[in-house]
C-alpha cells in the first residue's frame, strides 16, 4: 500500500561536522538576509536616517535580538546603561552595548522588519528543502 | 530484513497539528483574546510538529469563529496540513508515499476529517469534543460508563473506530482513530490526595498513544517563547519579525543536534551562536600589553619601584618585564609602550 520505506527522516543532507552558526545559516540563509536587507534599506531612506542597512548589520540585529532573549531585562532600555552607571554591573550588558546604542537598536527593530507571510513562506520552503519529516 | 518487518517500521510517522500562540500587543488584526491562557492577548498560528520536534508548514488562520463551534466548519485549516503532507511526498525522489499519522485537537476533528485522511490513505488519532456530529451518539456512548471505563464503536466505513473513556468522575476522553489498537493496557495513576500512591487502571492503548503526543505543538511553543521578549511594540511586523528569528533558531537547534548527534540545550545552543557571530560583526578586541605584563602581588615582599624617578615601596612585580613597580607607574610604563 505504501512501497517501501524510502525516506530517512531527519535531515535530508546531514554534516556531522556542522558548527551552530552553520545549522542556523541553512535557515536564515542569504536570500532571507539581502531581503531583510533591502526592505531596510527602503525604510531607512523614507526615514531618512543614516543607520547601517547592509547583511552585516542584519546579523547585528539578530544577535541583538538573541541577546535580549538571554538577559531578560524588565526593560530593553536597562541593557544600553553606561558601564558604570549601575550597581555592581547588575544592569547593562557590554554585548549588547557593543552591538548598538539605544537609539540603533530602536532604529533597527524597525529597519529590519518583514511580514509574517513572506517569513512563513520562507519557513516553510527551507523546513521542506532541509528535512524529512517524521521519526 | 523481511518485507513485512520493514512495512512495521513504516508505521511510525506522527505529526501533530495544533495551535501555539504568540503573546503580543500589537496593533494587529491577528491578535485575539482568549481568556484563561497564560497569554490572554495573542496571535494565533497553526503549525505541524513530527516526532523529531522539526516544525513544518506555519499558518497564520485569522479565525474569527468560537474556538469550539462546529469543527466541520474547520475542515479547510486542516486540509492545508493533509496537502502539505501529500504533496511533500510527491515532490521526493524517489516517488515514495509515507503513511503520516495526524494528531489533531478537538477543534478540528470530525467525520468529515477522519474521511479526508482515510481518502488519503492516512492516518489520524483525533481528539473529538460533543460539538462533533452526529451529537445523539454522545450521551448514549458515556451512559453507564464507570470510572476508568472504556467504550468503542466500530466505523468499518472508514477503518476507524471511536473510543470513549472515563478518566475521571466527569471527564471523558473521546478519541476517533484508524491507527490505535483497541487493546486493553495496563495505565498508571497518582492518587490526587495524601497518601498520594500509585496504582494501575485498565485502559485502552488509544489513552496512552494520544497522551504521548498531543503536546509536541505546545512543547514548541514553550522553547519559542521561552527566548521571546514580550514587548509592547505597535508595529507587529517586530513582533513577528522577533517570533521568527527565535523559531528559527529553535528549529536549528533541533537540526545541530540531529545532524551531530549532540543534546545541547537550547541556551547552551544559542550561547553558541552568539559567541560565533560576535566573532563576525563585532570588531576584534585589541590586544592589550596589561593582558601579557599583568602586575603580581607578591603578599608580604616589597622592593623600591623599579621605574625611575619614583622610588617608592611596592608590592608588585611584572613578571614578564621582570621589574617591581607600583600600580600607577606599571599601568603608565605598560600603557606607554
Amino acid at each position: 500500500m505504501f512501497g517501501k520505506f524510502t525516506q530517512v527522516p531527519g535531515p535530508k543532507n546531514p554534516d556531522v561536522n556542522l558548527s551552530p552558526l552553520q545549522a542556523l545559516r541553512l535557515f536564515v540563509n542569504d536570500t532571507l538576509a539581502t531581503r531583510f536587507s533591502n526592505s531596510a534599506a527602503k525604510v531607512s531612506s523614507q526615514n531618512q536616517w543614516t543607520d547601517e542597512t547592509s547583511v552585516h548589520a542584519f546579523w547585528k540585529y539578530f544577535a541583538a535580538v538573541l541577546g535580549h532573549g538571554i538577559v531578560q531585562y524588565a526593560e530593553e532600555r536597562q541593557a544600553y546603561v553606561a558601564e558604570k552607571s549601575s550597581v555592581a554591573g547588575l544592569l547593562s550588558n557590554s554585548f549588547l552595548r557593543d552591538l548598538h546604542t539605544f537609539e540603533e537598536w530602536q532604529h533597527a527593530k524597525q529597519l529590519f522588519a518583514m511580514s509574517h507571510i513572506d517569513l512563513s513562506a520562507h519557513f516553510n520552503q527551507r523546513a521542506s528543502d532541509l528535512l524529512n519529516p517524521a521519526q | 530484513m523481511s518485507e513485512s518487518h520493514l512495512s512495521l517500521r513504516v508505521c511510525y510517522r506522527k505529526i501533530a497539528v495544533d495551535e501555539g500562540g504568540l503573546p503580543s500587543w500589537a496593533n494587529s488584526k491577528y491578535r485575539k483574546y482568549t481568556p484563561g491562557k497564560p497569554h490572554p492577548n495573542a496571535i494565533e498560528y497553526l503549525v505541524a510538529v513530527d516526532e523529531n520536534f522539526f516544525a513544518f508548514n506555519i499558518t497564520w488562520p485569522q479565525d474569527d469563529s468560537k474556538k469550539y463551534d462546529d469543527p466541520e466548519k474547520k475542515l479547510d485549516q486542516m486540509r492545508a496540513y493533509v496537502t502539505y503532507f501529500v504533496e511533500y511526498d510527491k515532490q521526493q525522489l524517489p516517488r515514495s508515499k509515507q503513511p503520516y499519522i495526524f494528531y489533531i485537537d478537538s477543534r478540528w476533528a470530525s467525520l468529515k476529517l477522519m474521511e479526508l485522511l482515510h481518502e488519503n490513505q492516512l492516518f489520524g488519532v483525533l481528539s473529538c469534543g460533543e460539538n462533533m456530529r452526529p451529537k445523539v451518539l454522545w450521551s448514549w456512548i458515556k451512559a453507564d460508563l464507570a470510572k476508568y471505563d472504556w467504550w468503542s464503536i466500530g466505523l468499518p466505513r472508514l477503518s476507524a473506530n471511536l473510543v470513549c473513556v472515563r478518566t475521571k468522575d466527569k471527564v471523558y476522553l473521546k478519541i476517533l482513530t484508524n491507527y490505535c489498537a483497541l487493546k486493553e493496557i495496563q495505565y498508571k495513576k497518582r492518587k490526587r490526595k495524601f497518601p498520594m500512591t500509585e496504582f494501575y487502571v485498565a485502559a485502552c492503548d488509544v489513552q496512552k498513544e494520544y497522551n504521548a503526543f498531543k503536546c509536541k505543538v505546545d512543547q514548541l511553543n514553550k522553547a519559542v517563547l521561552e527566548y521571546f521578549r514580550l514587548s509592547r511594540y505597535l508595529d507587529d511586523k517586530v513582533t513577528f519579525t522577533q517570533f521568527f528569528i527565535h523559531l528559527f533558531t529553535v528549529q536549528s537547534w533541533t537540526y545541530y543536534n540531529a545532524c551531530t548527534g549532540r543534546s545541547l540545550s537550547q541556551l547552551e545552543y544559542r550561547v553558541l551562536v552568539l559567541q560565533e557571530l560576535a566573532v563576525e560583526i563585532l570588531p576584534p578586541p585589541q590586544p592589550s600589553v596589561l593582558a601579557v605584563h599583568w602586575p603580581k602581588h607578591m603578599g608580604g615582599r616589597t622592593h623600591n619601584c623599579q621605574y625611575s624617578p619614583c622610588r617608592n615601596n611596592c608590592t608588585y612585580f611584572c613578571i614578564a618585564c621582570e621589574k617591581w613597580g607600583c600600580l600607577k607607574c606599571l599601568e603608565k610604563a605598560h600603557l606607554n609602550g
